[in-house]
């Protein structure tokens, strides 16, 4: 129980740290208007942006402001959809969990079989193929990976959509890419805790008394193997967080990956500030549930 | 693990992608069909009714039986719905997707304009005006009532508003525009100087500044922040459905649009930013038309479903040498804060000091031996593979440029040339500068900008690359801070006198290109007056000798847009003059 | 506690399995230790192999195929969009991902090693101040900062070595601290502390030695990373500024060519993939070799 509260305020306190890092982040040139302003201002709309944002306050004042609104969950307001941010970012949330979600399972259902079988068949052919597979999928640039799956499969094979969410036909190009990476870092870790576990004692044993090779795979080994990539799950968020953003752009994937660059490129910052936030207390609540799994799958772990 | 095996299985897997990618391009198992022929046609370039809740994605099925038409765009980025708050480029893309109307259209196949919300206008008797007569029975979208002299009034008066960024705002401050309701279907505008763009661009749909009528109703109704979120209250032949900011915007056809109803019944337009991705939708068949890159029309026209053709009126690149920042006062005497502009630095190259006759003139030398350093006509050949042509006058287009031009303007390339005239500037060892090139407004402006540093490069000095993906905007408001050079590219040009846009907006507007100069502004001012366009013609003649002599603003090419479209599908798809942008939805025909 | 700190627990309850898994000490790497020494040759020697200039070409060669692709001889590998020989630009751009992947290493490694050694040595609330700063690296979206970053500040090489500093260090403290937190348990370090030596003398000479085996192992790791974010930064515009040829700029300046002048993207993206699957398996390799008791490190 101290634990988890220890963790919560430890949570709390990055997630402080990092909006004062994003408020940086605005006013790092100076001037943040020009950040914020378009190209057709008048000069009296580059006044009343500036009065809007305080400026005339000192730097520490404008932050407590801008904290405030956070506090109140008030992300502000677009500055190009004259809508509150927290409703656009809700408009997208679910096209990328979808995306993720299904990146992730192809990432663990993919992943695990994968090693398991590598593992057992160590040192033939099946275990060079797949962990070719996993070195390459931690090898080759995201977006080009896109492209090249893009072309084969949608414009060659016309098997799939090339863009845009259009359901599970569309999903598939998108989770692939994504996944892979997380799939890879499975199948080694996986691969790696099985060859240990395949040859303890306790597997060792196990055969001792009889049960069938199957069983001793799939149940003893795989089990004590499974700590590693349960862990490694939680750390493949970080992973489909970064490769969200290259992915939906290539694809054209209308979630927070795609509207942060937009953001960029629109210069709304309060959307990309939002954003950064929302990915940021993401990334702290699934560290704490790893954190708390952890505990939960094995108590020989004393905090 | 054996490493020989895993470089053998490596080498498999590249091998076999290899072969999956190459062999990808279809051309090989069709003879070429013949596309449609390539007219140098001048048309335009990219979301109804009330309702302007924000859905999410929605799966739509594209289906030639139902009349559906799909287009790939880089760009959706939401405007706000009212005049005074439409600036050039979102402004373009509304003005042709056939929601908003203005009073008159550039013709399909003339460069003249012709009759749309209005059926027929005068001038008044002193010239200072015009009175122009609505048309009747022409009814609002979400049934916000017909649309009156009242709208147009309305729509006009807010356009020029106090605090408004819409782009007429500037000429008509300096004519003084006012609109007065002279019965239910009869306006009048009058100016208190005689100004001889102000018709077009006002009453045109090829300018930024043309007035979009909206309907004053809805306004009144809504107030004014709900309205920047609604969709309705147009008279175009299409209607808002959908508007997903970043995502897509659906255009349902109006059936009691007051003109011929579109053929089109619904129109899809996707945001998709990649370039690649964009491509690799149309070559799928996920959109039915998309802009190409030079590079690839070849490539797109292979597939025998699909073909490309130019349209529109050419982008124009060019090349700023800021910190020219030499005036002092606006040209009515008022002086310019703050002075001396922070970007002012007479150590570059290109700008000299302000008061020195001698300095000034190495400065222009510099900005020459640039000029003559860029292989245009290479450019055009290599990286635009022949749509375009080299550019010789700063944001001068066809129809415009073509009307005005003479051969005087043309500058060589000559590499030595040019380094003698740096020697006699006084840079013997050629000159060292940051080019930096903005993203976001063609899909080949980074290698066009790279192309011209490397020619830059030539003349013996060291020329630095910055490459502002993000911030195409920024840097004009922040431009009168810099003195580099800055490459700028335009997809779509307007066709429109660039003295109404650029030329005219600085120093008394936050764009800025990084130079202001008071000779071209005065000429400028003084074609305003005029009405006669013999005079304005050679006012323009003059204008133009003083930006090629003085190399203000450095052109480089002139890029064709290329529209590449389903041509299994679309049988005809005719866009109307003036503009870069596509739409004239309501002009296409299916198979 | 995290994941690594469990590791580490775990490493006891494992000796008896660690003492069967010295399985065969892997014959030398060979794929790894060619591909890396081509890797060096290259970046020493580029002047000299390199047969034309990288940075400046002629755009009448745009786009000129690979030898046997269509192509010539004095292009092996064929042009890119502005005319420059993409064998050059590989041999030179070995020389940017040497030293961008050295440096970026280099700074991050000491930053975090230094910071895991204090934050593992001497515990408490320092150990929570760090502790709580590698996890708020860990949780800003290092992308979206480059990005917003790149917005106020244009791109920049030395922006983005601070990125790529910024990706690294938290990986280094980690792993540095949980070997620390072992360490320190040892007879060893506990007689010197007895014995009244300093921390500091401690930390170089007693702890020090001990880790560096993890540092070097995590710095394998890390150098995909780095190339392969190299990468990515650039296709979103926050890379290497042109005309400087670096490999991950190279794959995404060609990407509009995908299907039409593939070699463009395909190269430089070869050569990223070669490098980084020889670096991971070095340090797959270096990890079973330096120290068996090292569980599979992320």
């Amino acid at each position: 129980m101290q634990f988890l509260v220890k963790r919560l305020i430890a949570g709390f306190l990055a997630l402080l740290i990092v909006t004062m890092l994003v408020f940086g982040l605005s006013r790092i040139h100076g001037d943040p208007r020009t950040l914020l302003i378009s190209e057709d201002a008048t000069q009296e709309q580059y006044d009343e942006l500036g009065r809007h944002l305080g400026l005339d306050q000192p730097l520490y004042r404008q932050y407590l402001l801008n904290l405030s609104h956070l506090i109140r969950a008030d992300l502000g307001n677009s500055i190009l959809q004259h809508r509150p941010v927290e409703e656009i970012l809700l408009s997208r949330i679910p096209n990328s969990v979808f995306l993720a979600t299904v990146a992730f399972l192809f990432a663990t259902l993919i992943g695990i079989p994968l090693g398991v079988l590598a593992a057992v068949n160590r040192g033939r052919l099946w275990d060079h193929g797949i962990r070719a597979f996993a070195v390459l999928g931690q090898a080759l640039p995201i977006f080009w990976v896109a492209l090249v799956l893009i072309y084969i499969f949608a414009v060659g094979l016309s098997w799939v959509p090339a863009s845009r969410n259009n359901g599970w036909s569309s999903v598939i190009l998108p989770a692939i890419t994504l996944g892979w990476f997380g799939a890879s870092g499975q199948i080694r870790i996986l691969r790696s805790s099985m060859l240990e576990v395949l040859d303890s004692e306790y597997v060792r044993l196990a055969r001792a008394k009889g049960s069938t090779e199957r069983s001793v795979i799939w149940k003893h080994a795989l089990r004590n193997a499974l700590v590693g990539p349960i862990t490694f799950a939680g750390l493949t968020l970080a992973s489909l967080i970064t490769g969200s953003i290259v992915v939906e752009t290539v694809f054209s994937w209308p979630g927070l990956g795609l509207l942060a660059v937009q953001s960029v490129t629109n210069s709304d910052y309060p959307i990309l500030q939002g954003v950064i936030l929302l990915v940021a207390i993401v990334y702290i609540v699934a560290s704490l549930i790893v954190d708390v799994l952890y505990t939960i799958i094995d108590p020989r772990i004393r905090i | 693990m054996n490493s020989r095996r895993l470089t053998m299985t490596y080498v498999t897997i590249i091998v076999g992608l290899f072969v999956l990618i190459t062999g990808c391009d279809d051309s090989v198992t069709q003879t070429p069909v013949s596309s449609p022929p390539r007219p140098t046609s001048s048309s335009t370039s990219v979301t109804s009714t009330a309702v302007p809740k924000e859905t999410s994605s929605s799966t739509v099925a594209i289906d030639a039986e139902s009349k559906i038409f799909t287009l790939a765009a880089t760009d959706v980025t939401f405007p706000a719905m009212l005049p005074n708050r439409l600036p050039a480029a979102p402004g373009g893309f509304i003005r042709r997707w056939g929601v908003y109307e203005t009073a008159m259209v550039w013709a399909v196949d003339k460069p003249e304009l012709e009759n749309r919300l209005i059926t027929g206008w005068e001038m008044h008797s002193d010239g200072l005006g015009w009175t122009l007569e609505l048309k009747e029975g022409v009814h609002f979208h979400g049934g916000w009532g017909e649309m009156t002299a009242d709208d147009f009034v309305w729509s006009f008066e807010d356009e020029i508003s106090e605090g408004s960024i819409h782009s007429g705002i500037g000429l008509a401050r300096v004519t003084g525009a006012k609109a007065e309701v002279i019965d239910k279907y009869t306006v009048s505008i009058t100016l208190e100087q005689p100004n001889s763009f102000f018709f077009d661009a006002f009453f045109g749909n090829g300018s930024g500044a043309s007035t979009k009528v909206f309907s004053k109703n809805r306004v009144e109704s809504l107030g004014t922040e709900d309205a920047l979120l609604d969709l309705s209250g147009g008279t175009g032949p299409f209607i808002f459905k959908k508007w997903a900011q970043g995502d897509e915007v659906i255009l349902d056809a109006f059936d009691e649009y007051h003109g011929t109803p579109s053929e089109v019944k619904t129109v899809h337009i996707f945001e998709i930013k990649e370039s690649a991705t964009q491509i690799a939708a149309l070559k799928s068949g996920q959109v039915d038309a998309s802009l190409v890159p030079a590079p690839l029309a070849e490539d797109i026209d292979k597939k025998p479903s699909l073909g490309t053709r130019s349209f529109g009126v050419p982008g124009s690149q060019r090349l700023y040498p800021q910190g020219q920042f030499c005036m002092e006062t606006t040209l009515s005497g008022e002086p310019l804060t703050p002075y001396p502009r922070p970007g002012y630095d007479s150590d570059k190259p290109w700008v000299g000091e302000c008061n020195n006759a001698v300095s000034q003139e190495n400065a222009r030398l510099v900005r020459m031996a640039m000029s003559m350093s860029i292989n245009r006509q290479s450019i055009v050949d290599n990286i635009l593979g022949g749509f375009g042509r080299p550019s010789y006058l700063p944001e001068v287009l066809p129809p415009l440029l073509d009307s005005v031009w003479q051969d005087r303007w043309l500058i060589p390339y000559d590499v030595s040339a040019a380094k003698k005239l740096l020697m006699d500037a006084g840079y013997p060892d050629g000159i060292d500068a940051l080019m930096r090139i903005t993203t976001g407004s063609h899909p080949l402006e980074i290698e066009m900008g790279q192309a011209v540093a490397q020619f830059l490069g030539a003349l013996g000095g060291d020329i630095r690359v910055e490459v502002l993906t993000y911030s195409g905007n920024r840097p004009s408001v922040v431009a009168r801070e810099r003195s580099d050079l800055w490459f700028r590219s335009s997809s779509a040009g307007t066709g429109e006198p660039p003295e109404l846009t650029q030329l005219r907006r600085n120093p008394e507007n936050a764009f800025n290109p990084g130079l202001e100069v008071r000779e071209p502004l005065e000429i400028i001012h003084q074609m305003d007056t005029l009405t006669a366009k013999g005079d304005i013609n050679n006012l323009r003649e003059k204008l133009y000798d003083g930006f090629n002599h003085n190399q203000w603003i450095i052109p480089i090419v002139l890029a064709d847009q290329i529209l590449g479209i389903n041509t299994a599908k679309i049988s005809e798809w005719k866009m109307t003059t003036g503009s870069g942008y596509l739409g004239d939805f309501e002009n296409i025909r299916f198979q | 506690m995290t994941y690594f700190e469990f590791e580490s627990k775990t490493c006891d309850v494992n000796i008896n399995s660690s003492v069967s898994r010295i399985r065969q000490v892997r014959r030398w790497p060979l794929f790894s230790i060619i591909v890396i020494a081509v890797l060096i040759i290259f970046a020493v020697f580029a002047p000299l192999i390199a047969p034309h200039d990288p940075k400046i070409g002629e755009l009448e060669d745009r786009h000129v195929p690979p030898l046997f692709f269509g192509g010539t001889a004095d292009h092996i590998l064929g042009t890119d969009g502005l005319g420059r020989d993409i064998f050059s630009r590989v041999v030179y751009g070995s020389r940017v991902t040497v030293s961008i992947a050295a440096l970026a290493l280099g700074v991050g490694c000491v930053i975090g090693t230094l910071l895991g050694i204090v934050s593992g040595y001497y515990g408490g609330w320092v150990d929570e101040v760090i502790m709580r700063m590698v996890d708020i690296k860990f949780a800003v979206p290092l992308i979206l900062i480059a990005l917003a970053l790149v917005v106020s500040l244009g791109s920049s090489l030395g922006l983005l070595l601070g990125l790529l500093v910024f990706m690294v260090w938290g990986h280094f403290s980690r792993q540095v601290r949980a070997e620390v937190l072992v360490i320190i348990k040892t007879d060893y370090v506990s007689a010197a502390r007895l014995s009244g030596a300093s921390p500091i003398r401690i930390m170089s000479h007693h702890i020090l030695p001990g880790v560096i085996s993890i540092m070097v192992v995590v710095g394998t790791l890390q150098v995909g990373a780095i190339v392969l974010a190299e990468a990515s930064l650039s296709f979103l515009g926050a890379g290497v500024p042109p005309p400087t040829a670096a490999w991950g700029s190279m794959v995404s300046d060609g990407r509009l060519y995908i299907v039409t002048a593939w070699w463009v993207s395909l190269i430089p993206g070869l050569a990223i993939g070669m490098l980084v699957v020889s670096i991971t398996l070095l340090g797959d390799w270096l990890r079973d070799r330096l120290d068996p008791q090292i569980r599979q490190v992320q």
